[in-house]
């Protein structure tokens, strides 16, 4: 597999939101901690109204999709999640206009584009305890692979490895940024929530891709 | 979970829709969104007062809409930021055409929001403006006062924006206005008690019996200090030292001094911390011009109290003596 298509797209935004709905619980245990521990049942509602929005809208590209999910993301959660969350699809879905099919090279723009606009938006520096630590590394991880021209599965396996280490290593941090800040040193021993979240969502991503691999391999 | 309510995911909603019902030839809701209009706006020639936030905190902000208050409020789910569709709405129900003010309190959630509607109001050629509340002294040192959160002092301040407004100020002054109301107030509270959200049903964090916390924020933001239990007079004197040590009031300063219960502190309790704030600051010679005591701000069934001191100047006493009728702040 060497490009990634609509169908891939919409199978992982369905795939990333039977994944939170799986850890609303979790995600609001970590979220408790250190934070106001809404933030699962948040991300959690979020998901299940661009589930709703995609399957009404039937979103005819990649672009589209992607804008239909970061929009309704910000629409429905609210906070700061909503616009953080939101602007992840919505940054992704300006590198993906016009295009049809979605090569490394352009995933890797599109992720990086989200990177970016997420860290102007909350201000957040690696390090700061935040979903910049795990998305941080997912980014780099693709590029050491668009490097290597490793192939796409090869690529998305290993962003998915750098998040989740990415997340954990947020379990040592002191929180810099969002309300769990003011725990300041207490807020070390806790993962935070907006890094896992990030991770279960490149998860998802690896994992609908690749079984869609395997899938093919026993079609064929 | 204590809490008098139907299906927790509908709160928010049934909360406005009990709002509305009750101050009905006052208010209007637009759109069927959790977004509330002074009856008569938008008021051609006028500058619009839009305020907002989580929900969970009333009276702020739906109560402070009407003549001489806000024009229109949008509110949040609890605890979290409304979003920018239902702030657009919001900022078109207030625009008259002078340009309208996003007033709101100084919270990553809210600003991230506020700014994406702010963008979209000016796509669409309407005039808008930011002010950020940010009184709260123990969330940030003073240098970096920016990233203060806002609190109790919105009484206040969002009293002075209407009347403002209403005498037909224009925009940029109003703005310069608020600025300066905003910098002369200072806010600092104590928590006795944890509150629960209704959609989880669980404690924002935990304080036991017989401890308290100088500066917890109202969504369980940790404090500064974490303490036993002291009695009414030590509280007030150990916050109002803070407060003036942080804006640096004179001998002969007037000030509002403003009481406010973080939801289950009885009035009785209130009464006798203002008793200690006119003692305190008679005794280092600021002159206090108004005492306000009640919920203004609140963090659902928390238990506290914060004291807001606003320095006055003309200006200030001005627009805080003109007329109001809002729901929940009446002046005649």
């Amino acid at each position: 597999m060497d490009h990634l298509g609509l169908d891939d797209f919409t199978r992982s935004i369905h795939y990333i939101s039977n994944t939170i709905q799986e850890n609303k619980g979790y995600l609001t245990k970590l979220d408790s901690f250190i934070g106001d521990g809404d933030h699962g049942s948040t991300i959690a509602r979020g998901f299940t109204k661009v589930v709703e929005k995609i399957r009404k809208d039937k979103p005819e590209s990649i672009a589209e999709l992607l804008k239909d999910t970061g929009f309704t993301l910000v629409t429905s959660m609210g906070g700061a999640s909503g616009p953080l969350f939101g602007t992840f699809f919505t940054e992704m879905s300006k590198e993906a206009e016009g295009k049809d099919v979605i090569g490394l090279r352009d995933f890797y723009a599109m992720i990086s584009n989200a990177l970016a606009k997420i860290s102007r938006l909350g201000g957040a520096k690696p390090g700061d305890k935040t979903m910049i630590d795990s998305l941080g590394p997912a980014v780099k991880s693709l590029g050491v692979s668009l490097d290597k021209g490793q192939g796409i599965d090869r690529a998305l396996k290993n962003m998915s490895i750098a998040s989740k280490r990415g997340a954990a290593s947020t379990k040592d941090m002191i929180a810099k940024k969002g309300r769990s800040r003011y725990h300041g040193k207490r807020s070390i021993g806790y993962q935070d929530a907006g890094a896992t979240t990030i991770y279960l969502i490149i998860n998802a991503i690896y994992k609908s891709i690749s079984q869609k691999g395997k899938n093919e391999k026993i079609n064929k | 979970m204590r809490k008098l309510i139907n299906n927790p995911e509908n709160v928010v909603d049934e909360l406005i829709e009990g709002f509305v019902l009750s101050n009905n030839r006052k208010v209007k809701r637009i759109k069927g969104l959790n977004v509330v209009a002074r009856a008569d706006a938008p008021i051609k020639g006028k500058v619009g007062i839009v305020i907002g936030g989580g929900a969970g905190h009333e009276p702020l902000f739906l109560e402070y809409i009407g003549k001489g208050m806000a024009d229109c409020e949008v509110h949040g789910q609890v605890f979290a930021a409304p979003t920018p569709d239902k702030i657009i709405e919001a900022i078109r129900a207030a625009d008259g055409g002078a340009g309208v003010i996003l007033l709101y309190n100084n919270y990553a959630g809210d600003v991230m929001n506020f700014d994406m509607a702010q963008d979209m109001a000016r796509q669409e050629g309407i005039k808008v403006g930011t002010v950020r509340i940010n009184d709260e002294i123990s969330s940030a040192p003073r240098e970096r006062a920016q990233d203060r959160r806002g609190t109790t002092s919105d009484h206040v301040i969002i009293k002075i924006a209407g009347a403002a407004s209403e005498e037909g100020l224009d925009f940029k002054t109003i703005i310069k206005l608020l600025k300066k109301a905003i910098y002369n107030s200072r806010s600092l509270g104590v928590s006795l008690s944890a509150c629960t959200l209704p959609e989880t049903g669980q404690a924002t964090f935990e304080l036991e019996e017989g401890k308290m916390e100088f500066g917890m924020g109202l969504h369980g933001e940790a404090g500064i200090k974490r303490v036993n239990l002291m009695d009414a007079d030590t509280t007030a004197t150990t916050i109002l030292g803070l407060l003036i040590e942080d804006l640096p009031f004179s001998k002969g300063d007037s000030v509002i001094a403003i009481v406010n219960g973080y939801g289950s502190t009885t009035r009785m309790e209130m009464f006798i911390v203002a008793r200690k704030i006119h003692s305190y600051l008679g005794q280092s010679g600021i002159k206090i011009y108004a005492t306000e005591i009640g919920e203004f701000c609140t963090s659902q069934e928390m238990a506290g109290i914060s004291i807001t001191l606003i320095k006055l100047d003309s200006d200030i006493k001005k627009y805080y003596e003109a007329p109001a009728n809002s729901p929940g702040y009446k002046k005649i």
